[in-house]
């Protein structure tokens, strides 16, 4: 991918504008911040097509970490070069990162108030439940057949009964997965990965 | 400790296959069980806030990171000391206390505008601003301790700050009960 324009320095500070506001309203992970992205850049300036988008989902989806945060590097680039990309991934996780820690500070501070351990002990429960719905729509997700399937019984049981670290499981897991799955499937083509 | 902060964080960034939502079980493992940054319960309101804030879900490290190494020893521990104090002579329970944030704002202040140990001397508005700052600044957080829990029931060994002029003793219930020193902030 190239750069569509060589950036200016206005249009920079335009896209960490536009970003910034994205970051402050993108509630609800990454469907709305790809919904805010499709309305401000695509729709409403057409800086980008849908197609970049896409493009973006595709390729990040590989690779480890936070896929929104991904999306908006690649986009970042895409608009603006390695300025454009540093400049729109840091407005993009300003305003969550600031009131993070401005929550964070209260928490700290709230937390010594025992008239509060009710609800925090109400946010335990809640976070399991979230925990779960994740977990149900990663597995809906990615648990095609009885191999992948395998491998998420052997984590639960390796992670929870031999208290196996996460890390080393992740890893043994992802090499399982190159060894036995191209040959289970046969090799994953280039338009299955585009999709 | 910024360092192993940063290092797992990296870590686990590395491993987070799948998107931040994935990789919350193993921040849990490396932050609850393995470091000790954060209290389950601890872990649980950062997921939570992780939700409620806009943006990434992994922002939920920003919460643990502040858990783990910001300004936490020393507002929850002069938020204890104030309730020893008021508690007339119990010994460092906070549970048992009723304490609102003012007045823990008001304690901090208090303790960083008079000399611990001495009688309570009062410094000019700068050098108190000075020494809250300062206070803040050399405030660390030690290990083998995590969550409120611990704070409250081992109050010294989870003692919050190094000594210094402004925060070298806590005074409760007429006596002074000087903290423990802590030797380097490097671990």
């Amino acid at each position: 991918m190239e750069p569509t324009s060589q950036p200016a320095i206005g249009s920079t500070l335009m896209l960490g504008h536009i970003f910034l506001r994205i970051g402050a309203l993108a509630f609800g992970g990454i469907g709305a911040a790809l919904a805010l992205i499709d309305r401000e850049l695509v729709r409403k300036r057409q800086w980008l097509t849908a197609e970049d988008v896409t493009e973006a989902l595709t390729y990040t989806k590989l690779l480890p970490g936070s896929t929104v945060v991904q999306v908006v590097s690649y986009l970042g680039y895409k608009l603006g070069g390695w300025s454009g990309s540093a400049i729109a991934t840091a407005a993009f996780v300003l305003p969550s990162a600031l009131l993070m820690l401005a929550l964070a500070a209260a928490y700290v501070v709230a937390s010594e108030l025992p008239a509060l351990y009710p609800a925090v002990n109400g946010l335990t429960a809640v976070v399991v439940g979230i925990l779960l719905a994740t977990t149900y729509r990663l597995g809906k997700a990615n648990i095609k057949g009885y191999f992948t399937f395998g491998i998420a019984l052997a984590s639960v049981i390796v992670g929870a009964v031999f208290d196996i670290h996460a890390a080393l499981i992740v890893i043994v897991a992802g090499l399982l997965g190159v060894c036995f799955l191209p040959m289970l499937q046969g090799r994953p083509k280039l338009q299955d990965v585009k999709r | 400790m910024i360092l192993d902060l940063f290092a797992r964080s990296v870590l686990i960034s590395l491993l987070a296959f799948g998107g931040g939502q994935a990789a919350l079980p193993l921040i849990e493992r490396i932050a609850v069980g393995e470091t000790g940054w954060a209290s389950p319960q601890d872990f649980a309101t950062a997921v939570a806030f992780g939700y409620v804030t806009p943006g990434p879900v992994l922002i939920t490290m920003t919460f643990l990171g502040y858990r783990a190494a910001g300004l936490r020893r020393c507002v929850g521990g002069h938020a204890r000391n104030f309730s020893d104090a008021v508690g007339a002579g119990r010994g460092g329970c906070a549970n048992t206390q009723k304490v609102d944030a003012a007045s823990v704002v008001a304690k901090l202040w208090a303790r960083s505008c008079s000399s611990g140990g001495g009688p309570a001397r009062s410094y000019g508005a700068t050098s108190c601003a000075a020494c809250f700052l300062r206070g803040l600044a050399v405030c660390r957080r030690r290990s083998g301790c995590s969550g409120v829990g611990a704070v409250d029931e081992n109050p010294s060994h989870c003692a919050p700050c190094r000594r210094n002029d402004c925060w070298g003793g806590v005074r409760a219930s007429g006596q002074v009960k000087s903290l423990p020193h802590i030797p380097t902030l490097s671990h």
